[in-house]
């Protein structure tokens, strides 16, 4: 049985933690880098895009330089946590 | 209600559920309704032309008349074209004549009627046609199939219902409609954004691998962790790599690809899924019009360009 649902706009507080939101998932997307199933290459697979860096779409190509390529000799590396955000996407593509 | 706002309609047909959504503004409420009735109506005809498990559908008629010409449906034949369209623009990896092999490896009814594990070991499908043993001829929607060669139209139907949906709908800039996890989006959502997906982890389905921000395409996943069974004590599933008769074993457990339109993107999320490890990847980045990515049987990722690393946001819990 179908179901109809009708959902108003956002107020305007929402809009702004919506905005605020959508940096935080930014600043999270340059922070963090590519969960680590995704970090390994494929070494037999070299021709293909295989984890290449993401043309500024999320990921960071900074976050993948080994810090003895970044950082001075003796300076540890910042290590940083990615802000918490609670966003859902709106639909999942998940196969069937 | 005069500010912009969604209307949206949920409902089950080709065994999987369906939403669609419109954002609508005032004065066009009776118009979405009415376009939103239509959806539901369009996925339960092309169910009913399409379904294999249903014995008066069109399909079931077809693959009744083997041997012989069959004057098909305008829509059979419209679907019956594009599958063979698919097949071409995909070397065959993509090809709707698998149904023996697909109910040798066991699915020979509706999935949910599947026992979790089937006595008896597969049995070879036999004789294994392509796609290019089907005739067409358009000027009298004759279709001809060698005798003993059935079609499964299962992985393009979704989509080319998905296709005529968002032909439905185009009178509204912004909506979007979800079957079982198949999208077509229009415009953005209620807020501003483009529409917000999940792109599943199908090693862990309570997580998403990351979140797509998209307009105006297409999304499918292709995935051999759903509809799987036992047969003979061996996994089978319903993915059948048509080069051997067999369900996939090509190392990949899902491809999710973005097109233009549904039907590309659930043929060629199939084909990367069947190519697997580095193929499928290298062949989506052949295609001008897709991207994606593909998840590997230990769970690594390979992705085409632009699309995003990681989890760009924390995933779903």
């Amino acid at each position: 049985m179908a179901t109809s649902k009708r959902r108003k706009g956002p107020a305007r507080w929402l809009l702004v933690g919506l905005s605020g939101l959508a940096t935080a998932g930014f600043l999270g997307a340059i922070l963090s880098g590519p969960r680590p199933s995704d970090a390994k290459p494929d070494p037999a697979q070299a021709s293909a895009e295989v984890n290449a860096p993401d043309n500024g779409q999320g990921g960071s190509s900074i976050a993948n330089v080994p810090p003895s390529y970044s950082q001075p000799q003796g300076v540890q590396p910042q290590v940083s946590q990615p802000p918490v955000v609670t966003t859902r996407p709106r639909f999942r593509s998940r196969g069937s | 209600m005069t500010d912009p706002h969604e209307l949206s309609r949920s409902f089950r047909a080709m065994n999987t559920d369906v939403e669609a959504v419109v954002v609508t503004e005032a004065g066009r409420d009776a118009e979405a309704e009415c376009a939103l009735a239509d959806v539901e109506a369009l996925f339960h005809e092309t169910e009913a032309t399409l379904s294999r498990f249903l014995p008066e559908s069109g399909l079931s008629a077809l693959n009744a008349a083997g041997g012989r010409p069959f004057r098909a449906s305008e829509w059979l034949f419209a679907v019956v074209s594009d599958a063979v369209s698919a097949a071409r623009a995909t070397a065959g990896l993509f090809d709707p004549t698998i149904l023996r092999a697909l109910v040798a490896a066991g699915y020979d009814r509706s999935f949910e009627l599947l026992p979790e594990d089937r006595a008896g070991i597969p049995s070879p499908p036999g004789r294994l046609f392509t796609w290019q043993d089907i005739e067409l001829q358009p000027a009298t929607r004759t279709i001809l199939l060698p005798r003993g060669c059935q079609l499964d139209l299962g992985g393009i139907g979704k989509g080319w219902t998905l296709d005529r949906v968002a032909e439905r709908l185009s009178g509204f800039r912004d909506f979007a409609v979800d079957a079982g996890g198949d999208l077509v989006l229009s415009g953005r959502q209620l807020v501003g954004s483009p529409w917000t997906v999940g792109v599943q982890d199908p090693l862990a389905p309570s997580r998403d691998l990351c979140q797509l921000q998209l307009s105006d395409c297409a999304v499918a996943t292709s995935t051999v962790a759903r509809r799987c069974w036992l047969r003979g004590g061996r996994v089978q599933h319903h993915l059948i790599d048509p080069r051997r008769g067999l369900p996939s074993r090509s190392g990949a457990l899902a491809a999710t690809v973005i097109a233009g339109s549904a039907v590309r993107a659930e043929t060629l999320a199939k084909a990367a899924l069947l190519l697997g490890p580095g193929a499928g990847v290298r062949f989506l980045n052949e295609q001008p019009d897709a991207r994606g990515l593909v998840v590997l049987d230990g769970g690594y990722v390979q992705r085409t360009k632009s699309v995003p690393a990681g989890p760009e946001l924390p995933r779903v819990a």
